[in-house]
């Protein structure tokens, strides 16, 4: 069964990139959200394996949505994405999601790593 | 006088006890026919005796003026000649206008409450000074006039004095405020970097993954794809390096003891970090501490040629302290230009000290003692200067500082919700949508934010907006200008005014409030056709009528 995940991105064109460079993959790009405000209201309804939730949008940013998220959505895992440096985004990621990858790294591999 | 009375009542119980012992029943009026004999006299001679000490301990302070120790002034002069502990000079501006404390703090004209009086002192006929006392002196006036006259030859100096430290004051926040906006500008920079340049590169990058992924039958093509995305992975690197160069994002998001962890982290010589720092500190204060860090760390992987570095941050006496010392080969200084110079200034602009002690052959310690009591804003001001942002797209006189605190977020912020008001951006006309993005882009709105409204999809509902911090006090400044986005195109249909009243009603705004927006925009819309009339019509070809 493909890898289902859901995008958090306020970005279209990223989300339509990542989209494509994943599905390439065999990745089941199940739905795309543009805000974090949209996560917090719908990730549920989609049971993903993964959320890659965008650390910079406007408002409820990516480390929120995780934060928010945390121990409401299951087993899905939580990884935030942006462009920052790892250091930066581990940094963000500890303790509210299940890790980072840095989107020009964004690879079933580099998902697969955080999941269990 | 109220001393002396007091002497004289004392007089009084005294001849009392006196005469209570000598009291003689037949005649019990004598008693005080003596006391007001005696008594009356000693009164007055008390309170001769006491005004006259009054007015010698004047002319004595007067005459002293000036001679004082370095901490005596012309107020503390004051103050014990009128024996009024509270008494207060405040200075006439020069050039500017207004009154300024002897410390040089901006103050308004005082004495208006009734509880201290204000005399002014004139020279030729224009007040430089004046004094604040107490009201009971004015029932003195020649002491009064006489305190006004010998003060007013001492106060030119104090005068200087104060204007000189109100003047530092200015330049001192000036300075301030010139570092916070240049680091709010290098903020959006990094910002729009990040979300533009950045995010497309980053783009681009998994394209090429995918393309290679594609050409997987053609060596050729995989090498040639491969080489172009490692080209693309180092300008990224270097795309990276620069924005946190321009702005540490990471002192934003994790603080200034994340952001030194990821700092100690980085490839160099060995860091010792010893953080003690339990909160948050004034943005500027952070941003200042960590620039000083990497550069010191910079400093010392490049010359030093040390084992290690030693990294102290904590807060002492009000004040970040920070220390970066090493056991290296020493002998750095701040030149001019220089990027400690350069920090040095910073600090020094946020009311810090900066030191450097580098003794050839015996290491290097960097320090820096930069004062946590900066302007910051709370929460509260934050949503009031978002709230403001109404004011700077109808008042273009609103000063920069004001209008700096309104982010691009906030921007589109406004125009989704505009949207969102009129009942989507699937609703709006074409003409709307144009009148929408012209308004944004002469209010110098940044480019990322009119693309975002050109390509708006209706992804927020008015719920999302209505939990953004500060949005209920835009709210009704958001229906108005729904109001003129509908109305950009000819007067309202009955859809949009049905589509606008619902809005208003899940915004929680009566109807009332509504049916005055509505007003309001009519007004002003009749308004700006009188002034094309009487100002653009009468000079363009006839026939020629305004639109929207």
């Amino acid at each position: 069964m493909p890898l289902r995940i859901v995008l958090v991105d306020n970005d279209p064109r990223f989300r339509a990139m990542a989209r494509r460079a994943l599905e390439a993959e065999g990745v089941e790009v199940v739905a795309e959200l543009g805000s974090g405000a949209n996560a917090l209201a719908s990730v549920q309804d989609w049971y993903p394996d993964a959320v890659l939730v965008d650390i910079r949008m406007p408002w409820i940013d990516g480390v929120e949505v995780a934060r928010r998220l945390r121990g409401k959505v299951g087993k899905t895992v939580v990884i935030l994405i942006s462009t920052l440096d790892v250091d930066h985004g581990r940094l963000l990621a500890d303790g509210v999601a299940a890790g980072y990858i840095r989107k020009d790294e964004l690879s079933l591999a580099a998902i697969n790593e955080f999941l269990a | 006088m109220v001393r002396a009375l007091r002497i004289g009542l004392i007089a009084v119980t005294v001849l009392a006890a006196a005469a209570l012992v000598m009291f003689d029943l037949d005649h019990p009026y004598d008693l005080w026919s003596q006391l007001i004999v005696v008594a009356a006299p000693l009164t007055l001679t008390a309170w001769f005796v006491l005004a006259r000490t009054a007015d010698e301990r004047l002319v004595h302070v007067i005459a002293g003026l000036g001679a004082g120790g370095p901490d005596e002034t012309v107020r503390d002069g004051l103050r014990r000649a009128l024996a009024d502990p509270d008494l207060e000079i405040v200075y006439t501006q020069v050039g500017r206008g207004g009154w300024i404390s002897g410390l040089g703090e901006q103050t308004s004209r005082p004495g208006l409450d009734g509880r201290r009086a204000f005399t002014p002192i004139d020279r030729d006929g224009k007040p430089i000074a004046g004094l604040v006392h107490d009201p009971r002196l004015l029932r003195h006036p020649k002491r009064l006039r006489a305190a006004v006259d010998a003060a007013s030859l001492a106060l030119d100096n104090e005068r200087l004095k104060a204007q000189l430290r109100a003047e530092l004051m200015e330049a001192q926040a000036s300075r301030s405020r010139i570092i916070d906006a240049g680091d709010r500008e290098l903020q959006r920079v990094e910002r729009n970097l990040h979300d533009g340049a950045q995010q497309r590169l980053v783009g681009l990058a998994l394209m090429f993954r995918l393309a290679s992924r594609r050409a997987a039958g053609d060596p050729e093509l995989t090498a040639l794809l491969d080489d172009a995305a490692r080209e693309l992975s180092d300008a990224i690197s270097e795309l990276r390096e620069l924005t946190r160069g321009i702005h540490p994002a990471i002192v934003d998001d994790a603080g200034l003891p994340g952001a030194l962890e990821a700092l100690a982290e980085r490839p160099g010589i060995p860091v010792d970090l010893q953080v003690d720092l339990h909160e948050r500190l004034p943005e500027a204060v952070e941003v200042a501490a960590y620039y000083l860090i990497a550069e010191a760390l910079t400093n010392a992987n490049k010359h030093a040629n040390a084992g290690r570095v030693t990294v102290h941050a904590q807060v002492v006496n009000e004040a970040l302290r920070v220390t970066v010392s090493d056991q290296g080969a020493g002998g750095a200084e701040r030149s001019p230009g220089s990027g400690l110079q350069g920090l040095a200034d910073r600090i020094s602009a946020l009311g810090g000290e900066f030191g450097i002690d580098s003794p050839p052959g015996s290491g290097t310690t960097v320090t820096a003692d930069i004062p946590l009591a900066q302007t910051v804003l709370t929460d509260a001001a934050q949503q009031r200067l978002v709230a403001l942002r109404w004011w700077v797209h109808e008042h273009w006189e609103m000063p920069g500082e004001a209008g700096d605190q309104i982010t691009d977020e906030d921007n589109l912020m406004a125009a989704k919700a505009a949207m969102l008001i009129a009942g989507g951006n699937r609703r709006i006309t074409e003409r709307e949508r144009e009148w929408l993005i012209g308004y944004h882009t002469a209010a110098r709105g940044a480019d990322w934010v009119i693309a975002a409204i050109a390509a708006y999809d209706d992804s927020d509902t008015l719920d999302d907006m209505k939990v953004i911090p500060g949005f209920s006090q835009v709210a009704r400044g958001e229906v108005y200008y729904a109001i003129r986005l509908c109305s950009s195109d000819g007067p309202l249909t009955p859809d949009e005014l049905s589509r606008l009243e619902r809005s208003v009603d899940e915004l929680g705004i009566a109807r009332e409030e509504f049916e005055e927006l509505l007003a309001i925009v009519a007004a002003e819309d009749e308004l700006r056709h009188r002034r094309f009339n009487a100002i653009a019509a009468p000079v363009l070809p006839g026939g020629f009528s305004p639109s929207g």
